[in-house]
Protein backbone atom coordinates (compact mmCIF):
# COMPACT_ATOMS: atom_id res chain seq x y z
CA UNK A 1 0.00 0.00 0.00
CA UNK A 2 2.36 2.13 0.69
CA UNK A 3 4.68 1.21 -2.58
CA UNK A 4 1.64 2.02 -3.93
CA UNK A 5 0.90 5.52 -2.50
CA UNK A 6 4.56 6.35 -2.63
CA UNK A 7 4.51 5.82 -6.78
CA UNK A 8 1.38 8.13 -6.83
CA UNK A 9 2.42 10.83 -4.25
CA UNK A 10 2.54 13.94 -6.26
CA UNK A 11 -0.65 13.17 -8.35
CA UNK A 12 -2.52 12.26 -4.69
CA UNK A 13 -0.81 15.49 -2.94
CA UNK A 14 -2.04 17.94 -5.81
CA UNK A 15 -6.11 15.83 -5.82
CA UNK A 16 -6.25 15.48 -2.00
CA UNK A 17 -7.08 19.66 -1.78
CA UNK A 18 -10.04 19.96 -3.83
CA UNK A 19 -10.96 16.73 -2.16
CA UNK A 20 -11.01 17.60 1.65
CA UNK A 21 -12.25 20.75 0.02
CA UNK A 22 -15.62 19.31 -1.59
CA UNK A 23 -16.11 16.37 1.54
CA UNK A 24 -16.27 19.93 3.33
CA UNK A 25 -19.13 21.63 0.88
CA UNK A 26 -21.02 18.46 1.17
CA UNK A 27 -21.24 17.51 5.15
CA UNK A 28 -20.12 20.65 6.72
CA UNK A 29 -23.56 21.26 8.17
CA UNK A 30 -24.39 25.83 7.59
CA UNK A 31 -26.88 27.40 10.39
CA UNK A 32 -29.88 27.14 6.89
CA UNK A 33 -32.87 24.87 6.80
CA UNK A 34 -34.61 24.73 3.56
CA UNK A 35 -37.94 24.10 2.56
CA UNK A 36 -38.42 21.75 -0.64
CA UNK A 37 -41.39 20.99 -2.26
CA UNK A 38 -43.29 17.59 -1.42
CA UNK A 39 -46.33 15.53 -2.44
CA UNK A 40 -50.20 14.76 -1.60
CA UNK A 41 -51.59 11.88 1.05
CA UNK A 42 -54.58 11.26 0.56
CA UNK A 43 -57.03 11.97 3.52
CA UNK A 44 -58.61 8.13 3.52
CA UNK A 45 -55.06 6.79 4.35
CA UNK A 46 -55.53 8.67 7.54
CA UNK A 47 -59.16 8.45 9.24
CA UNK A 48 -61.19 5.77 8.41
CA UNK A 49 -65.16 5.80 9.52
CA UNK A 50 -67.09 2.48 10.35
CA UNK A 51 -69.45 1.72 7.62
CA UNK A 52 -68.60 4.46 5.99
CA UNK A 53 -66.99 4.99 2.32
CA UNK A 54 -64.57 7.88 2.60
CA UNK A 55 -64.19 10.49 0.16
CA UNK A 56 -61.00 9.58 -2.34
CA UNK A 57 -60.54 12.98 -3.72
CA UNK A 58 -58.94 15.04 -0.34
CA UNK A 59 -55.46 15.08 -0.48
CA UNK A 60 -53.18 16.90 2.60
CA UNK A 61 -50.01 18.03 1.01
CA UNK A 62 -46.73 17.98 2.98
CA UNK A 63 -43.30 19.55 2.31
CA UNK A 64 -39.69 18.61 3.38
CA UNK A 65 -37.85 20.58 5.65
CA UNK A 66 -34.27 20.05 6.03
CA UNK A 67 -31.83 21.42 8.28
CA UNK A 68 -28.86 21.97 9.09
CA UNK A 69 -28.22 22.35 4.73
CA UNK A 70 -25.07 22.06 3.60
CA UNK A 71 -23.05 24.67 1.96
CA UNK A 72 -23.00 22.62 -1.56
CA UNK A 73 -26.99 22.54 -1.38
CA UNK A 74 -27.08 26.39 0.32
CA UNK A 75 -25.20 26.85 -3.35
CA UNK A 76 -27.15 24.54 -5.55
CA UNK A 77 -30.89 25.74 -4.11
CA UNK A 78 -29.56 29.76 -4.13
CA UNK A 79 -30.70 30.47 -7.43
CA UNK A 80 -34.36 27.96 -6.87
CA UNK A 81 -37.68 29.97 -6.34
CA UNK A 82 -39.29 26.64 -5.69
CA UNK A 83 -36.97 26.29 -2.77
CA UNK A 84 -37.43 28.31 0.62
CA UNK A 85 -33.82 28.62 2.61
CA UNK A 86 -34.03 30.29 5.72
CA UNK A 87 -32.01 30.64 8.87
CA UNK A 88 -32.70 28.23 11.43
CA UNK A 89 -34.72 29.73 14.54
CA UNK A 90 -33.12 29.40 18.29
CA UNK A 91 -35.72 26.76 18.85
CA UNK A 92 -34.65 24.45 15.48
CA UNK A 93 -30.72 25.01 16.58
CA UNK A 94 -32.17 23.82 19.84
CA UNK A 95 -33.98 20.71 18.26
CA UNK A 96 -32.86 16.83 17.74
CA UNK A 97 -33.98 15.28 15.14
CA UNK A 98 -35.93 12.92 16.81
CA UNK A 99 -37.89 15.45 19.29
CA UNK A 100 -38.40 17.12 15.71
CA UNK A 101 -39.95 13.94 14.54
CA UNK A 102 -41.86 13.01 17.81
CA UNK A 103 -43.21 17.23 17.66
CA UNK A 104 -44.25 16.39 14.06
CA UNK A 105 -46.50 13.56 15.60
CA UNK A 106 -47.95 14.90 18.72
CA UNK A 107 -49.18 18.24 16.17
CA UNK A 108 -50.91 15.52 13.74
CA UNK A 109 -52.29 13.57 16.52
CA UNK A 110 -54.03 17.03 17.76
CA UNK A 111 -54.97 18.40 14.31
CA UNK A 112 -56.70 14.73 13.73
CA UNK A 113 -58.35 15.11 16.80
CA UNK A 114 -59.91 18.46 16.51
CA UNK A 115 -60.49 18.32 13.00
CA UNK A 116 -62.65 15.14 13.82
CA UNK A 117 -64.32 17.34 16.19
CA UNK A 118 -65.01 19.94 14.18
CA UNK A 119 -66.18 17.69 11.23
CA UNK A 120 -68.63 15.93 13.51
CA UNK A 121 -69.90 18.87 15.05
CA UNK A 122 -70.57 20.43 11.55
CA UNK A 123 -72.56 17.02 10.30
CA UNK A 124 -74.15 16.59 13.43
CA UNK A 125 -76.11 20.27 12.30
CA UNK A 126 -77.05 18.51 8.77
CA UNK A 127 -78.01 14.93 10.07
CA UNK A 128 -78.61 15.02 14.44
CA UNK A 129 -77.89 11.19 14.26
CA UNK A 130 -74.13 12.55 13.65
CA UNK A 131 -72.85 12.71 17.41
CA UNK A 132 -70.10 13.20 19.41
CA UNK A 133 -68.74 13.69 23.05
CA UNK A 134 -65.20 14.88 24.12
CA UNK A 135 -63.57 16.47 26.65
CA UNK A 136 -60.05 18.70 27.05
CA UNK A 137 -57.60 16.66 28.58
CA UNK A 138 -54.80 18.85 28.67
CA UNK A 139 -51.46 20.20 27.01
CA UNK A 140 -49.28 18.12 24.82
CA UNK A 141 -45.82 19.14 24.61
CA UNK A 142 -44.60 19.57 21.71
CA UNK A 143 -41.15 21.92 22.08
CA UNK A 144 -39.17 22.64 25.32
CA UNK A 145 -35.40 24.06 25.81
CA UNK A 146 -33.21 20.84 25.85
CA UNK A 147 -31.49 22.16 28.77
CA UNK A 148 -35.19 21.32 30.65
CA UNK A 149 -34.65 17.41 30.27
CA UNK A 150 -37.13 16.40 33.24
CA UNK A 151 -39.40 17.65 30.35
CA UNK A 152 -39.88 15.23 27.21
CA UNK A 153 -41.67 16.15 24.09
CA UNK A 154 -45.44 14.38 24.52
CA UNK A 155 -45.30 15.03 28.09
CA UNK A 156 -49.28 15.53 28.43
CA UNK A 157 -49.61 18.93 31.00
CA UNK A 158 -52.21 18.59 33.11
CA UNK A 159 -52.07 21.50 35.65
CA UNK A 160 -49.91 24.63 35.98
CA UNK A 161 -48.82 26.40 38.96
CA UNK A 162 -51.72 24.11 40.84
CA UNK A 163 -54.48 25.29 38.72
CA UNK A 164 -55.60 22.08 37.02
CA UNK A 165 -56.77 21.40 33.31
CA UNK A 166 -60.30 20.62 34.68
CA UNK A 167 -63.19 23.02 34.60
CA UNK A 168 -60.81 25.25 32.28
CA UNK A 169 -60.97 25.51 28.37
CA UNK A 170 -57.93 24.86 25.95
CA UNK A 171 -56.95 29.18 25.42
CA UNK A 172 -57.13 30.19 29.62
CA UNK A 173 -55.06 26.46 30.08
CA UNK A 174 -52.46 27.75 27.94
CA UNK A 175 -52.17 31.14 29.22
CA UNK A 176 -51.41 30.01 32.73
CA UNK A 177 -47.90 28.27 30.65
CA UNK A 178 -47.04 31.77 29.55
CA UNK A 179 -45.68 32.59 33.24
CA UNK A 180 -41.66 33.09 33.84
CA UNK A 181 -41.57 30.34 36.49
CA UNK A 182 -43.80 27.69 35.87
CA UNK A 183 -44.44 24.15 38.03
CA UNK A 184 -46.18 21.62 36.06
CA UNK A 185 -47.86 18.28 36.85
CA UNK A 186 -47.58 16.17 33.56
CA UNK A 187 -48.55 12.65 33.01
CA UNK A 188 -46.12 10.10 30.58
CA UNK A 189 -46.39 7.30 29.31
CA UNK A 190 -44.00 4.29 30.19
CA UNK A 191 -44.75 0.97 28.82
CA UNK A 192 -48.52 0.45 29.71
CA UNK A 193 -48.50 2.89 32.55
CA UNK A 194 -49.28 6.67 32.70
CA UNK A 195 -47.03 8.31 35.44
CA UNK A 196 -47.51 11.33 37.11
CA UNK A 197 -44.23 13.85 38.06
CA UNK A 198 -43.69 17.42 38.63
CA UNK A 199 -41.42 19.42 36.99
CA UNK A 200 -40.33 23.13 37.71
CA UNK A 201 -38.29 25.89 35.06
CA UNK A 202 -37.79 29.09 35.00
CA UNK A 203 -37.02 30.51 31.73
CA UNK A 204 -34.49 32.90 30.72
CA UNK A 205 -34.66 36.31 28.94
CA UNK A 206 -33.78 35.07 25.62
CA UNK A 207 -35.19 31.58 25.19
CA UNK A 208 -37.52 30.09 23.01
CA UNK A 209 -41.12 29.62 24.85
CA UNK A 210 -42.36 26.54 25.25
CA UNK A 211 -44.75 25.06 22.87
CA UNK A 212 -47.61 23.38 22.86
CA UNK A 213 -50.90 21.30 21.10
CA UNK A 214 -54.21 20.84 22.99
CA UNK A 215 -55.06 16.90 24.21
CA UNK A 216 -59.14 16.45 23.52
CA UNK A 217 -60.17 12.81 24.05
CA UNK A 218 -62.73 11.70 22.51
CA UNK A 219 -65.45 9.69 25.05
CA UNK A 220 -68.12 8.52 22.06
CA UNK A 221 -68.78 9.15 18.25
CA UNK A 222 -71.67 8.12 16.40
CA UNK A 223 -70.45 6.50 13.58
CA UNK A 224 -67.23 5.30 15.07
CA UNK A 225 -64.04 6.42 13.59
CA UNK A 226 -60.24 5.00 13.63
CA UNK A 227 -57.15 7.54 13.30
CA UNK A 228 -54.76 4.90 10.69
CA UNK A 229 -52.41 8.32 9.66
CA UNK A 230 -51.31 8.21 13.39
CA UNK A 231 -48.72 5.19 12.01
CA UNK A 232 -47.40 7.22 9.27
CA UNK A 233 -43.86 9.04 9.49
CA UNK A 234 -45.23 12.32 7.73
CA UNK A 235 -46.05 14.76 10.88
CA UNK A 236 -47.57 18.25 11.25
CA UNK A 237 -50.96 20.24 12.17
CA UNK A 238 -51.13 21.57 8.47
CA UNK A 239 -53.52 18.96 7.26
CA UNK A 240 -55.89 20.14 9.60
CA UNK A 241 -58.44 22.13 7.60
CA UNK A 242 -58.72 19.09 4.21
CA UNK A 243 -59.27 16.90 6.84
CA UNK A 244 -61.99 17.92 8.51
CA UNK A 245 -63.34 19.00 5.12
CA UNK A 246 -62.99 15.17 4.15
CA UNK A 247 -64.74 13.94 7.16
CA UNK A 248 -67.56 16.56 6.71
CA UNK A 249 -68.15 15.26 3.02
CA UNK A 250 -67.73 11.89 4.12
CA UNK A 251 -70.22 11.69 6.93
CA UNK A 252 -72.71 13.58 4.84
CA UNK A 253 -71.98 11.50 1.95
CA UNK A 254 -71.50 14.57 -0.46
CA UNK A 255 -70.77 13.67 -3.97
CA UNK A 256 -67.91 15.39 -4.95
CA UNK A 257 -67.70 14.17 -8.84
CA UNK A 258 -64.02 13.22 -10.18
CA UNK A 259 -62.46 16.63 -8.55
CA UNK A 260 -58.81 16.61 -7.13
CA UNK A 261 -59.16 18.82 -4.14
CA UNK A 262 -56.18 19.48 -2.11
CA UNK A 263 -55.55 21.99 0.68
CA UNK A 264 -53.41 23.56 3.74
CA UNK A 265 -53.72 25.32 7.20
CA UNK A 266 -54.35 24.65 10.92
CA UNK A 267 -57.45 23.49 12.62
CA UNK A 268 -58.47 25.21 15.85
CA UNK A 269 -61.50 24.91 18.40
CA UNK A 270 -62.90 27.87 17.62
CA UNK A 271 -62.93 26.76 13.98
CA UNK A 272 -60.40 28.89 12.98
CA UNK A 273 -57.88 28.41 10.02
CA UNK A 274 -54.17 29.06 11.16
CA UNK A 275 -51.44 29.58 9.11
CA UNK A 276 -48.59 26.75 8.15
CA UNK A 277 -45.02 27.17 6.89
CA UNK A 278 -43.99 26.82 3.15
CA UNK A 279 -46.77 27.83 1.75
CA UNK A 280 -45.09 28.96 -1.62
CA UNK A 281 -43.63 24.92 -1.30
CA UNK A 282 -47.50 23.66 -0.73
CA UNK A 283 -48.96 25.64 -4.59
CA UNK A 284 -45.86 24.14 -6.10
CA UNK A 285 -46.87 20.50 -5.07
CA UNK A 286 -50.30 21.35 -5.74
CA UNK A 287 -49.30 22.68 -9.66
CA UNK A 288 -46.64 19.56 -9.88
CA UNK A 289 -49.56 16.96 -8.58
CA UNK A 290 -52.63 19.09 -11.22
CA UNK A 291 -54.88 19.39 -7.95
CA UNK A 292 -58.36 21.06 -9.44
CA UNK A 293 -59.41 23.30 -6.05
CA UNK A 294 -57.01 24.31 -3.44
CA UNK A 295 -57.71 25.72 0.31
CA UNK A 296 -55.64 27.96 1.49
CA UNK A 297 -55.93 30.09 5.15
CA UNK A 298 -56.39 33.83 4.21
CA UNK A 299 -53.28 35.02 6.27
CA UNK A 300 -51.63 33.58 4.02
CA UNK A 301 -52.88 35.28 0.55
CA UNK A 302 -49.72 37.98 0.43
CA UNK A 303 -47.57 35.33 0.60
CA UNK A 304 -48.09 33.44 -3.09
CA UNK A 305 -48.00 36.74 -5.34
CA UNK A 306 -46.32 35.76 -8.38
CA UNK A 307 -47.45 32.35 -8.73
CA UNK A 308 -49.22 30.98 -11.69
CA UNK A 309 -51.63 28.24 -10.74
CA UNK A 310 -54.12 26.68 -13.07
CA UNK A 311 -56.37 25.07 -10.03
CA UNK A 312 -59.62 27.19 -8.60
CA UNK A 313 -58.38 28.58 -4.99
CA UNK A 314 -60.44 29.39 -2.06
CA UNK A 315 -59.07 31.21 0.55
CA UNK A 316 -60.99 30.58 3.83
CA UNK A 317 -60.27 32.24 7.48
CA UNK A 318 -63.13 29.86 9.24
CA UNK A 319 -63.81 26.30 8.42
CA UNK A 320 -67.36 27.62 8.35
CA UNK A 321 -66.06 29.49 5.08
CA UNK A 322 -64.40 26.46 4.12
CA UNK A 323 -67.35 23.98 4.05
CA UNK A 324 -69.70 27.21 2.50
CA UNK A 325 -67.20 27.19 -0.42
CA UNK A 326 -67.00 22.94 -0.68
CA UNK A 327 -70.77 23.54 -0.97
CA UNK A 328 -69.77 25.67 -4.17
CA UNK A 329 -67.36 23.32 -5.99
CA UNK A 330 -69.86 20.57 -5.50
CA UNK A 331 -72.97 23.09 -7.01
CA UNK B 1 -26.59 -23.09 -27.72
CA UNK B 2 -23.95 -25.83 -27.24
CA UNK B 3 -20.90 -23.60 -28.14
CA UNK B 4 -22.02 -20.83 -25.71
CA UNK B 5 -22.01 -23.56 -23.10
CA UNK B 6 -18.92 -24.87 -23.97
CA UNK B 7 -17.32 -21.40 -24.07
CA UNK B 8 -18.71 -20.60 -20.58
CA UNK B 9 -17.24 -23.81 -19.28
CA UNK B 10 -13.77 -23.12 -20.88
CA UNK B 11 -13.82 -19.36 -19.19
CA UNK B 12 -14.71 -21.24 -15.64
CA UNK B 13 -12.20 -23.40 -16.57
CA UNK B 14 -9.48 -20.53 -17.23
CA UNK B 15 -10.78 -18.54 -14.37
CA UNK B 16 -10.21 -21.14 -11.79
CA UNK B 17 -7.13 -21.89 -12.93
CA UNK B 18 -6.06 -18.15 -13.19
CA UNK B 19 -7.12 -18.20 -9.57
CA UNK B 20 -5.30 -20.66 -8.32
CA UNK B 21 -2.10 -19.14 -9.96
CA UNK B 22 -2.63 -16.08 -8.05
CA UNK B 23 -3.49 -17.72 -4.84
CA UNK B 24 0.01 -19.49 -5.43
CA UNK B 25 1.98 -16.80 -5.76
CA UNK B 26 0.43 -14.30 -2.77
CA UNK B 27 0.93 -14.66 0.65
CA UNK B 28 -1.88 -14.30 3.08
CA UNK B 29 -0.69 -11.29 4.90
CA UNK B 30 -0.77 -9.19 0.95
CA UNK B 31 -3.64 -10.68 -0.02
CA UNK B 32 -4.85 -9.01 3.67
CA UNK B 33 -3.31 -6.05 2.72
CA UNK B 34 -4.65 -5.56 -0.56
CA UNK B 35 -8.40 -6.05 0.53
CA UNK B 36 -7.75 -3.25 2.86
CA UNK B 37 -6.28 -0.63 1.14
CA UNK B 38 -8.96 -1.40 -1.60
CA UNK B 39 -11.31 -1.22 0.31
CA UNK B 40 -10.20 2.44 1.74
CA UNK B 41 -9.61 3.09 -1.91
CA UNK B 42 -12.96 2.75 -3.67
CA UNK B 43 -14.33 3.84 -0.51
CA UNK B 44 -12.70 7.38 -1.01
CA UNK B 45 -13.55 7.17 -4.67
CA UNK B 46 -17.03 6.50 -3.82
CA UNK B 47 -17.46 8.79 -1.47
CA UNK B 48 -17.66 12.25 -3.11
CA UNK B 49 -20.31 11.33 -5.89
CA UNK B 50 -22.42 9.66 -3.62
CA UNK B 51 -22.44 12.25 -1.41
CA UNK B 52 -23.31 14.75 -4.02
CA UNK B 53 -26.37 12.46 -4.55
CA UNK B 54 -27.35 12.18 -1.03
CA UNK B 55 -26.81 16.12 -0.94
CA UNK B 56 -29.44 16.47 -3.91
CA UNK B 57 -32.21 14.54 -2.21
CA UNK B 58 -33.65 18.02 -1.53
CA UNK B 59 -34.99 18.17 -4.95
CA UNK B 60 -37.79 15.92 -4.27
CA UNK B 61 -39.13 15.78 -7.67
CA UNK B 62 -36.12 13.73 -8.88
CA UNK B 63 -35.76 11.35 -5.85
CA UNK B 64 -36.75 8.31 -7.95
CA UNK B 65 -33.66 9.35 -10.51
CA UNK B 66 -30.93 9.85 -7.49
CA UNK B 67 -32.07 6.61 -5.81
CA UNK B 68 -31.40 4.59 -9.33
CA UNK B 69 -28.09 6.66 -9.56
CA UNK B 70 -27.20 5.62 -6.15
CA UNK B 71 -28.27 1.88 -7.07
CA UNK B 72 -25.19 2.63 -10.15
CA UNK B 73 -23.06 3.67 -7.97
CA UNK B 74 -23.45 0.51 -5.79
CA UNK B 75 -23.36 -1.55 -8.61
CA UNK B 76 -19.90 0.23 -9.63
CA UNK B 77 -18.33 -0.41 -6.34
CA UNK B 78 -16.91 -3.75 -6.68
CA UNK B 79 -15.16 -2.96 -10.35
CA UNK B 80 -13.85 -0.09 -8.49
CA UNK B 81 -12.94 -2.53 -5.69
CA UNK B 82 -11.45 -5.49 -7.60
CA UNK B 83 -9.45 -2.83 -9.92
CA UNK B 84 -7.58 -1.39 -6.87
CA UNK B 85 -7.31 -5.28 -5.31
CA UNK B 86 -5.33 -6.19 -8.55
CA UNK B 87 -3.12 -3.26 -8.56
CA UNK B 88 -1.94 -3.36 -5.01
CA UNK B 89 -1.44 -7.34 -5.36
CA UNK B 90 0.74 -6.43 -8.38
CA UNK B 91 2.93 -3.91 -6.08
CA UNK B 92 3.56 -6.58 -3.40
CA UNK B 93 4.12 -9.70 -5.62
CA UNK B 94 5.60 -8.27 -9.15
CA UNK B 95 5.05 -11.79 -10.30
CA UNK B 96 1.89 -11.70 -10.82
CA UNK B 97 2.04 -9.08 -13.15
CA UNK B 98 2.74 -11.60 -15.77
CA UNK B 99 -0.57 -13.13 -15.14
CA UNK B 100 -3.37 -11.63 -17.21
CA UNK B 101 -5.87 -10.94 -14.28
CA UNK B 102 -8.65 -9.29 -16.62
CA UNK B 103 -10.56 -12.62 -16.88
CA UNK B 104 -10.70 -12.58 -12.55
CA UNK B 105 -11.36 -9.07 -12.73
CA UNK B 106 -14.50 -9.05 -14.77
CA UNK B 107 -15.97 -12.54 -13.36
CA UNK B 108 -15.56 -11.60 -9.06
CA UNK B 109 -16.59 -7.61 -10.20
CA UNK B 110 -20.07 -8.85 -12.07
CA UNK B 111 -21.00 -11.59 -9.65
CA UNK B 112 -20.44 -9.03 -6.47
CA UNK B 113 -22.62 -6.39 -8.75
CA UNK B 114 -25.15 -8.58 -9.99
CA UNK B 115 -25.49 -9.64 -5.85
CA UNK B 116 -25.96 -5.77 -5.41
CA UNK B 117 -28.08 -4.57 -8.00
CA UNK B 118 -30.71 -7.23 -7.19
CA UNK B 119 -30.68 -6.18 -3.46
CA UNK B 120 -30.76 -2.73 -5.33
CA UNK B 121 -33.85 -3.33 -7.64
CA UNK B 122 -35.61 -4.77 -4.00
CA UNK B 123 -34.34 -1.77 -1.66
CA UNK B 124 -35.86 0.37 -4.61
CA UNK B 125 -39.34 -1.45 -5.24
CA UNK B 126 -39.88 -1.44 -1.63
CA UNK B 127 -38.94 2.23 -1.27
CA UNK B 128 -40.88 3.50 -4.27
Amino acid sequence: MLAFLKRYKKILVILSFPYLYFLFLLIAPTHKLVIAPGGLTPVEQSISIEGIHMVDQFHTIYVYSYYPMTPFQTFVTANDDRMAVYPMSERQKDTSWRDDYLSGQISKLSSLQISVIKAYELAHQVDPSITIDYHFAGLLVSYRPSRITELEVGDRVVAINGVSYEGLDEISFLALSEAKNVTMLIERKQGNEWVTKSVSYELDENEPVLRFYPDYIIDHAQPSFTLPGLDSIIGGPSGGLIQTLSLYASLLKLNIGDLKIAGTGTIEMSGNIGKIGGIRQKIYTAIDQKVDVFFIPSDHISEIQGIDYPFIMYVVSTIEEAVQALHEVIN
Amino acid sequence: MKSLINRLDQMLHRFKKLIKLIDKQASMKSVVKSVLGALLLSFLSLLLPVLTVINMFIYTKHTFFLAILLVIMVVAWPFIYYYFYYRLLKNYHPSIEDVNVTLPYWVESSLIATVLFVIGIIVLSIIF
